[in-house]
């Protein structure tokens, strides 16, 4: 099953929904699961893809959502654009962000990202008169009605459905988005960056290019869920940029799946609403989403992703039966097939591309 | 305003203490990075066990501070062999890039030791005023008996640690490992029992100043969270591995920290040790003091 078909599949199950029931509560816990699946499998972009973690996340996503915010309340924007504006400014945001990442390895990236969340953070704090500070930034708008074909649709948010819509749009668009990307020739170059970024140089792949354009598009979205969140539920605080949102949207990823994107989303949904049932166990529930990512990391690297593959290869045995070898769990397998399957993909994209052009650009 | 000479030495001299604790922290994350690659991001928790622990010891044992201290420093010892043991020799047997995933996985180790700590000792910040009581005044100058020993103590903490790093045989393996693995195994040096060592005499280091400094912040569960950040800029200030340039490096930072706390006011000095560090980054990403490995 392709990723297009089961992709289609999901969004029809999941448009339904609001056919058979109306239920509040269903809703605003779909409605989480979506926000945090979308930002799971953006965060897993950067992140297993391109090798770069950002600690910072729900700093960039915070951001976002006070910016669409305070655009709308202090300009009257409609709240519309003001997602997009939130959208546009994090992106700036994670452009700046990404710089200084450029020359510097993983650890390094991930403690910049992180100082930028906690200094995103301080400054939403401390900044009282702009953004109330702790006291919470209360009375956003919600979205204005929209009209469809004569019918008007009613945002005032006593009923969720409309909203429920607008994720899984912004869902639907930034996942299909994503999955295009990596499946391109830039998506093979992220992976090049990510497996060795001075081979990657060296056979002309633009870095600098490569490591912004994923950090702009994983802020883009974290600042346009950000936006929607916060013309959503009409109150912010500064503890939404705190580190535990971050951990929870690693724990989604983790859980899901790195490098998958899809994965993420499933884990989103699998932790969000495993969270909704098991209340009590819950309590801890940090302690939990630590765990979980311990525990899948150690034992279980591929998450939820993983397993369809562990079945399928169960079921399917050595499907070419050809000079690539299936994949197997055992690791120096794998490590082998994917690096062959890597070059090879590198060696067909290559072909018929100018050297000089490719040399020019850096 | 007339410039205050003996405010300017009170700030530098606070600074100095402050300083004496990044500089432990600093130590132990760099020692951890230099040799394994790793940064470390539950280190914050290992300071936040440190003050536990010595304020347990201090106050249920009713042991003497410095003894109570080198105790929690004991357990933060195993502690570290465990988190070694437990977490990352599985993902470094493992997995293909397995430091991202080790990032991560500490990252969420953290998580767990602050959530455990608030679940087994709650929310509230527990701690004593005083491990000794008094003040010694020096023509005005004033400064209490704790703060003079905070300092002494991390100094002879660093000392030792140097002693250990240059003259043992442990010392010795660590810094072949750190230098080339390879080679090291090579030569005989269990690598994951050094692997094991590097981050129990990290973590010993991290609780050290947790256990110092527990009569100033006192311990709660959050308490490791500020010193893990200036020890962040510690090590990118001192030179990542380098464990006596962290050192300095945390002495300079405290310093000045509290120059601008000051100086400036309270609140600041987050945002100023963020910049310091960013600006570091972009600008001298190997340290004010020469080569990083």
């Amino acid at each position: 099953m392709n990723w297009k078909l089961s992709l289609t599949l999901g969004a029809f199950v999941l448009a339904a929904v609001p056919i058979f029931s109306r239920d509040q509560y269903l809703l605003s816990v779909l409605i989480l699961c979506l926000m945090y699946g979308t930002l799971a499998s953006s965060w897993d972009l950067l992140e297993g893809y391109l090798g770069q973690v950002n600690f910072g996340y729900a700093g960039f996503f915070g951001v976002g959502a006070y910016a669409s915010a305070l655009l709308a309340m202090r300009a009257g924007v409609s709240p519309w654009l003001c997602i997009l504006f939130g959208g546009a400014f994090t992106a700036l945001i994670g452009l700046g962000v990404g710089f200084p990442c450029l020359r510097l390895s993983a650890g390094y990236v991930a403690i910049v990202t992180l100082a930028f969340g906690e200094i995103a953070r301080l400054i939403i704090t401390r900044w009282v008169d702009l953004t109330r500070g702790v006291m919470a930034l209360w009375g956003i708008p919600p979205f204005p009605d929209i009209l469809i074909g004569g019918f008007r649709v009613d945002m005032s948010g006593v009923d969720r459905t409309p909203y429920y819509y607008v994720i899984l749009v912004i869902m639907l668009v930034s996942l299909v988005f994503m999955r295009k990307l990596v499946d391109s020739r830039t998506g093979l170059l992220f992976l090049a960056i990510r497996e060795d970024k001075d081979l990657a140089e060296g056979l002309g792949v633009d870095t600098v290019r490569h490591k912004l354009l994923g950090f702009g598009i994983s802020s883009f979205i974290a600042g346009l869920v950000g936006g929607f969140f916060a013309h959503y539920t009409n109150t912010l605080a500064p503890e939404l940029l705190g580190i535990a949102i971050t951990v929870q949207i690693a724990a989604m990823a983790v859980v899901g799946g790195r490098a998958s994107l899809f994965g993420p989303l499933l884990g989103a949904f699998l932790l969000v609403s495993s969270e909704e049932v098991l209340r009590s166990v819950f309590e801890y529930r940090l302690i939990i989403y630590g765990l979980l990512i311990i525990f899948f990391l150690t034992f279980f690297p591929e998450g939820l992703a993983g397993i369809g593959r562990y079945l399928r290869a169960a079921f399917e045995p050595s499907v070419t039966g050809t000079a690539i070898p299936p994949v197997s769990f055992k690791t120096d397998l794998k490590v082998r097939f994917l690096n062959e399957s890597l070059i090879f993909k590198f060696a067909k994209r290559f072909v018929g591309t100018s050297h000089k052009k490719r040399m020019g650009s850096r | 305003m007339l410039f205050d000479v003996s405010l300017f030495l009170q700030y530098v001299l606070y600074g100095l203490i402050i300083g004496g604790m990044y500089g432990l922290m600093g130590a132990g994350l760099s020692l951890i990075w230099g040799v394994m690659d790793i940064c470390n991001f539950a280190h914050g928790s290992l300071y936040m066990l440190g003050a536990y622990f010595a304020y347990l010891a201090f106050t249920t044992f009713s042991l003497d501070p410095i003894l109570s201290i080198l105790m929690a420093a004991a357990i933060a010892f195993f502690v570290g062999i465990l988190i070694e043991k437990l977490t990352l020799l599985p993902l470094r047997r493992k997995s293909r890039e397995w430091l991202t995933a080790a990032y991560i996985s500490t990252l969420g180790l953290s998580i767990v030791f602050e959530n455990g700590a608030l679940a087994v000792w709650g929310g509230h910040r527990q701690g004593v005023d005083y491990y000794y009581v008094g003040i010694l005044d020096f023509q005005g100058f004033r400064i209490s008996y704790d703060r003079i020993v905070i300092l002494a103590v991390s100094i002879i903490m660093m000392a030792a640690f140097w002693l250990i790093m240059e003259r043992t045989r442990i010392g010795r393996a660590i810094r072949s490992v750190a230098q080339d693995k390879e080679a090291a195994m090579l030569v005989g040096v269990e690598v994951d029992r050094t692997y094991a060592i590097t981050v129990g005499l990290g973590s010993a280091l991290a609780a050290v100043a947790g256990g110092l400094l527990m009569p100033v912040f006192l311990a709660y569960p959050t308490v490791g969270q500020d010193p893990i950040r200036k020890a962040f800029a510690v090590v990118v200030l001192g030179g990542l591995g380098n464990v006596q340039g962290a050192f300095l490096a945390g002495l300079i930072l405290g310093v000045a920290g509290a120059l601008v706390t000051g100086y400036i006011g309270a609140g600041y000095e987050g945002i100023f040790s963020f910049a310091v560090l960013i600006a570091l980054l972009l600008f001298r990403p190997t340290g004010i003091f020469g080569q990083a490995k």
